[in-house]
């Protein structure tokens, strides 16, 4: 009964899988030039790519991004050339050399100092573990912490 | 006298009000004069009072379309139907800031009326903490930028909403986000209470943890409506697009994720208080620079901060707010001591401390991108983007790492874990994410990086359903049912079982991300009547154009069937719409569908269309984004279970020296 379960489950899983991969019938041509204007600020609207913007000025970007390539320009020609049309602002994201550098460093920076400092809370507190030899606690201590162990939640309860 | 007038008027009564609770409640704490203190609690409940009056003036006037207010002619017109007209309340920058103080009073209120007797101490100097934020909020209402303030000349129409808001997400998403960024609010002035008064007790732990949770469930709610707008509206096939507003939304509920599991270590090992209480105020921080950046555009250029009335104010209360916190945080570091201390690596202390690392890390990258283009400007004077390419790539490994841990951290034990012990843990599910990996690789996926990331989700979503599947175990041996033994399982220990609930959600949430951003399929095509295209498994048929007028709009739909779907062909009608006033700008409706049993959303859009009835659409293929908006249920299911009330009995026992060793007063 069981297996036969499995087996049911195993053939829907099936049934659903078959690649999803290439399923848009484009050519590789097709594929890169959308990669390349995914990576493009539509210049005429706030916050959409020139893949996904439905603007005249994104079409034509798109269709010369295609022109291009059949002619053999390569990726970094291509935005180089429309850098220069429309301004640093068309790159998504600025390459990592000049002041763009500054942003990726940052974002590799911030991350491992943060590593940086967690590992040391990490050994300073395993540092600061007391040695299990420790002296036990004496009677005047144990009477302290009752003490104060009745006090601190009776003072939460009345306010 | 006018409704406006009195709406106008109930605003500065608010912030008399407000100031007398400040001065009531200030001298009433400093000389413990218990009439002066009921009479700032009183002032807080008639704040609430006197904003609803004011809410409901401006909604009033958004109804009767009384043009003579400015706030209603900018944002409202004759043609906007009703419901769209109310929703108007919150479509420009005065209205947002009413409905800001508003949602902050009620809470204040519900605060008031429901914990503040139960924990005076704390509470009373946390609700002057909440009456100072509302004195900001007051103060611009009043002199600065006013829903109600008078046009010198009524105008006959207005000029009405932008197209893209007539729609019901502009009903759900601005509100939640608002109160989202607002409840924020809370959580802070709890904690800067507990530094007033001296000391981070147990009766700071509990509120706060469920202020912030509440806050955090209501951002998470504002973020997930926004996704779901931008998706069935914008028309891109994307559901985020990591622009600066969107990010700025982002930034505190990612801190506010890592205090609510820090505070847990805070709760059961009296460490990391100076870090929860920095977390707080960050979260804080950041929800005020939201609120601020939503509506004013700053972030996209310097100019606009300039166009910006209230820009410099906020930024003045911004800055007064962080640096009297930080002052207050370190007069207070000598109360501020950890009690605990780490007795092994592997533990579940080390799990919570990289989950803040990596919460903490992503908050502070999309921060600097988003502030990037800023110093780029000032800097440099060029405009310059960073976008999508920039936060997947620094994100996406920071977001691997959350899901990677979000199924190992829980099985850690506090203190100690052996490593045997965790080996025996993490075996099944590390099976199950090698088979999963297999079958996704027989069935043709070859992006690594889509691999890699679904195994990751596959094995954290095993180990979570391996606790129930042990919780509930243990629970059918004592004899109980099956349904019965689940119900325990939540009703015992809500908290951990519905933080269960919300791991998975996520989990599910970074599938469809996942499947969504790596095998999207999208393309623009031209079709003549009748004729058929097939994309993936669907075939798609264009029907024909069918225009029609409706008040104040013209439509353009085309009609489209489909073919592949489990429960029959499906109709799709994608649109144009032409909006009076604003002919410049048609809005594009989409029309999608999830189709069964691959769940794959079929995505269309109108792009164009001549004479003959020809006709131009571009069409994606969105796989998965369903489990979006099922996994965003889940994780609101979730919060739900572990905010539930519990059940009065034992209080849970902080299993090291108790929390308070030295209770002291201010």
């Amino acid at each position: 009964m069981r297996s036969r379960l499995l087996w049911l489950l195993l053939a829907l899983l099936l049934a659903l899988g078959p690649a999803r991969v290439g399923a848009d019938g484009h050519t590789d041509l097709d594929r890169e030039a959308r990669a390349i204007a995914k990576d493009l600020a539509c210049p005429v609207c706030e916050g959409q790519s020139v893949a996904d913007s439905g603007s005249a000025l994104a079409a034509q970007i798109r269709d010369l991004i295609r022109k291009r390539l059949e002619e053999g320009w390569s990726r970094e020609a291509i935005i180089a050339y429309l850098e220069e049309r429309y301004g640093e602002g068309i790159r998504r994201a600025p390459p990592p050399q000049g002041f763009g550098g500054l942003l990726w460093l940052g974002a590799v920076l911030l991350p491992v100092v943060g590593l940086a400092i967690v590992l040391r809370v990490i050994a300073g507190a395993l540092r600061a573990r007391p040695e299990p030899d420790e002296a036990p606690l004496t009677p005047a201590d144990l009477a302290r912490l009752e003490a104060l162990l009745e006090r601190s939640p009776a003072e939460e309860r009345t306010p | 006298m006018s409704v406006p007038d009195v709406g106008y008027l109930a605003t500065l009564l608010a912030l008399a009000l407000v100031i007398y609770g400040l001065l009531a409640l200030a001298l009433g704490l400093r000389w413990s004069l218990p009439d002066l203190l009921a009479s700032g609690r009183n002032a807080a409940l008639g704040t609430a009072a006197l904003l609803t009056v004011a809410a409901l003036a401006l909604l009033y006037a958004f109804l009767s379309r009384d043009f003579s207010v400015r706030y209603v002619a900018e944002n409202a017109s004759r043609d906007m139907p009703l419901l769209v007209t109310a929703t108007a309340f919150w479509g420009g920058q005065a209205g947002s800031l009413l409905f800001w103080a508003w949602m902050l009073a009620l809470f204040t209120a519900l605060f008031v009326l429901t914990d503040l007797p139960r924990a005076p101490r704390l509470g009373l100097p946390a609700l002057l903490v909440l009456l100072l934020i509302q004195t900001f909020f007051l103060g611009l209402l009043g002199f600065v930028s006013s829903p109600f303030e008078r046009l010198p000349q009524p105008v006959s129409d207005g000029r009405g909403l932008n197209p893209l808001l007539w729609d019901e997400g502009m009903r759900v998403h601005p509100p939640l986000l608002l109160t989202g960024y607002m409840s924020f609010s809370l959580p802070f002035a709890l904690t800067m209470g507990a530094l007033l008064r001296g000391r981070l007790g147990a009766d700071w732990l509990r509120l706060v943890r469920k202020w912030m949770l509440i806050a955090w469930a209501v951002q998470s709610a504002g973020l997930l409506a926004g996704a779901w707008w931008a998706y069935h509206v914008l028309g891109w096939g994307g559901y985020w697009g990591w622009d600066p507003v969107e990010n700025a939304a982002l930034l505190p509920w990612l801190t506010a994720t890592a205090f609510l599991h820090s505070i847990m270590v805070q709760e059961r090992r009296g460490m990391l208080r100076v870090w929860n209480v920095g977390l707080a105020i960050a979260t804080f921080g950041l929800a005020i620079f939201g609120t601020f950046v939503v509506r004013s555009g700053v972030l996209s250029s310097v100019h606009s901060f300039a166009q910006s009335l209230i820009g410099p104010y906020f930024f003045a209360f911004l800055g007064v707010s962080l640096i009297a916190a930080l002052a207050l945080l370190v007069y207070r570091l000598p109360v501020l001591t950890s009690q605990g201390t780490f007795d092994a690596v592997l533990a579940r202390e080390s799990a919570f401390l990289l989950n803040n690392l990596l919460f903490t890390a992503s908050a502070a990258v999309t921060f600097w991108g988003t502030i990037f283009p800023l110093l780029s400007e000032i800097v440099r004077g060029v405009k310059i983007t960073v976008g999508p390419p920039f936060y997947q790539q620094v994100n996406g490994p920071l977001f691997l790492g959350i899901v990677l841990l979000m199924g190992v951290g829980p099985l850690l034990a506090w203190r100690r874990t052996a490593l045997p012990t965790l080996w025996r843990l993490v075996r099944g599910p590390l099976l199950a994410a090698v088979l999963a990996g297999g079958f996704l690789w027989a069935v043709g996926m070859r992006t690594g990086l889509a691999l890699l990331a679904l195994m990751v989700c596959v094995f954290t979503a095993a180990t979570i359903l391996w606790e129930y599947h042990q919780a509930v175990r243990v629970r059918r041996r004592a004899g109980q049912p099956w349904l019965r033994a689940l119900a325990l399982v939540f009703a015992q220990n809500r908290r951990r079982y519905g933080g269960y609930l919300v791991h998975l959600g996520v989990v599910l949430l970074a599938v469809g991300v996942v499947v969504s951003s790596f095998f999207q399929a999208e393309t623009a095509l031209t079709l003549q009547r009748g004729e058929t295209f097939q994309i993936g498994p669907y075939r798609l048929t264009y029907q024909g154009l069918e225009p029609r007028i409706e008040p104040g709009v013209a439509i353009v739909a085309a009609r489209l069937t489909v073919e592949g779907d489990l429960l029959g062909p499906v109709v799709l009608t994608p649109e144009r719409r032409v909006h009076r006033h604003w002919e410049q700008q048609p809005v594009t409706t989409v029309a999608y569908r999830t189709l069964l049993p691959r769940l794959d959303d079929l995505y269309i859009l109108l792009v164009n269309w001549q004479e003959g009835g020809q006709a131009t659409f571009r069409v994606f293929l969105n796989p998965l984004v369903t489990l979006l908006w099922v996994g965003g249920l889940l994780l609101l299911l979730g919060t739900l279970v572990a905010l539930w009330p519990e059940r009065a009995g034992p209080v849970r026992q902080p299993m090291a020296v108790p929390r308070e060793v030295v209770p002291s007063e201010v």
